[in-house]
């Protein structure tokens, strides 16, 4: 399938290129929307990925599936957008309250109680951009591991650590806010 | 009785089947960790039911206008194509490689006494600008890597 629609790209149909965005745009805005927070940089970084595939896909060699090597690409557009930018920088990962579960804490069965998507959706936002993008990778468009490893070139040891801490960071944040508004 | 780590409850949740028997084991005995288990489960479900977000505008339009404007164009009727493969397929690299090759292959077979006498009569001095050159221009190399790879990390390390 792939196959196909780059050789008709590549013998100069547009409406092929054209289905390669519409099929491809929900995994890029994914990877996007998590690294650069600018909107107007965001249309700008969007347009560069996809013009950088179509001058790529000449020396696309199917070592990976196309979808996979776009993300790839959007990455590392959206890396060197934030690298030119210096913005992440100013980033910190949420501090880590540096332990383990502590025996008898059992607030967690409160959560259910309360509707956190809102609160949830803030705190990802507050992660480094690599984090969510692993994160939203993971879990909302179902990637393996391996895909992730492609796609960011991190190691997979790295990418299960961000994936952990992530997690983590986020339920001790949740639990912080649970606290807060009972009190 | 020591509660599982964070790492085991994680590991629980997202895929049971690889967990040792002791983690199973405890989980079945404990109503805390259960509940913790529960958190994480709730979060990532949550997760996955984020909504997906979107481009705001007709991504696809602006791509392609992009690519017409900037001689990337992609044919219209008639017009002759010059996508990539068509730039590929007028490239003059496999005409002029062969050529190349040839004409160097004969110099080397015409000259090849001419070319002898010279390349040993000049082998020590060619040896000293190897190392003149080469090694300023390979620390510069190393130096720029170096540079490159900190800032890479610096990106990376949100600590």
């Amino acid at each position: 399938m792939d196959k196909i629609l780059i050789d008709r790209v590549l013998r100069g149909d547009a409406g092929a290129f054209e289905e390669i965005i519409r099929s491809t745009e929900g995994l890029v805005a994914q990877i996007v929307f998590k690294m650069v927070k600018n909107i107007e940089d965001r249309r700008d970084v969007a347009q560069d990925i996809y013009v950088r595939v179509y001058r790529g896909l000449p020396g696309f060699r199917y070592q990976s599936k196309l979808s996979t090597w776009i993300a790839r690409i959007s990455y590392t557009t959206c890396l060197n957008y934030l690298e030119k930018k210096r913005l992440v920088l100013s980033d910190t990962f949420p501090e880590d309250p540096g332990m383990d579960r502590e025996a008898g804490q059992e607030p967690e069965t409160l959560i259910f109680k309360k509707q956190l998507s809102g609160i949830l959706q803030a705190e990802m936002d507050k992660l480094p951009p690599v984090y969510r993008t692993v994160l939203v990778l993971f879990h909302q468009e179902g990637l393996h591991y391996e895909e992730i490893v492609q796609i960011t070139g991190l190691p997979e040891g790295t990418l299960k650590s961000y994936l952990f801490r992530a997690r983590k960071a986020l339920k001790e944040k949740l639990l912080l806010n649970y606290k807060k508004e009972e009190l | 009785m020591p509660h599982l780590s964070d790492t085991d409850l994680q590991q629980y949740v997202l895929d049971k089947t690889v967990c040792p028997p002791s983690v199973i084991q405890h989980m079945e005995v404990c109503e805390s960790c259960r509940t913790a288990a529960a958190g994480y489960q709730w979060l990532v479900g949550e997760i996955s039911r984020q909504p997906a977000p979107a481009f705001d505008f007709d991504l696809s339009g602006a791509v392609l206008s992009r690519l017409q404007e900037q001689v990337l164009l992609l044919p219209e009727q008639g017009e002759e194509a010059t996508s990539p493969l068509s730039r590929r397929r007028r490239s003059i690299w496999p005409v002029l490689l062969p050529v190349g090759l040839v004409v160097i292959a004969g110099c080397a077979v015409g000259f090849r006494g001419y070319l002898a006498q010279v390349f040993f009569g000049i082998f020590p001095l060619f040896i000293y600008l190897i190392f003149v050159t080469a090694i300023p221009f390979l620390l510069l190399l190393g130096v720029d890597l170096y540079k490159r790879y900190k800032r890479q990390l610096k990106i990376l390390d949100f600590n």
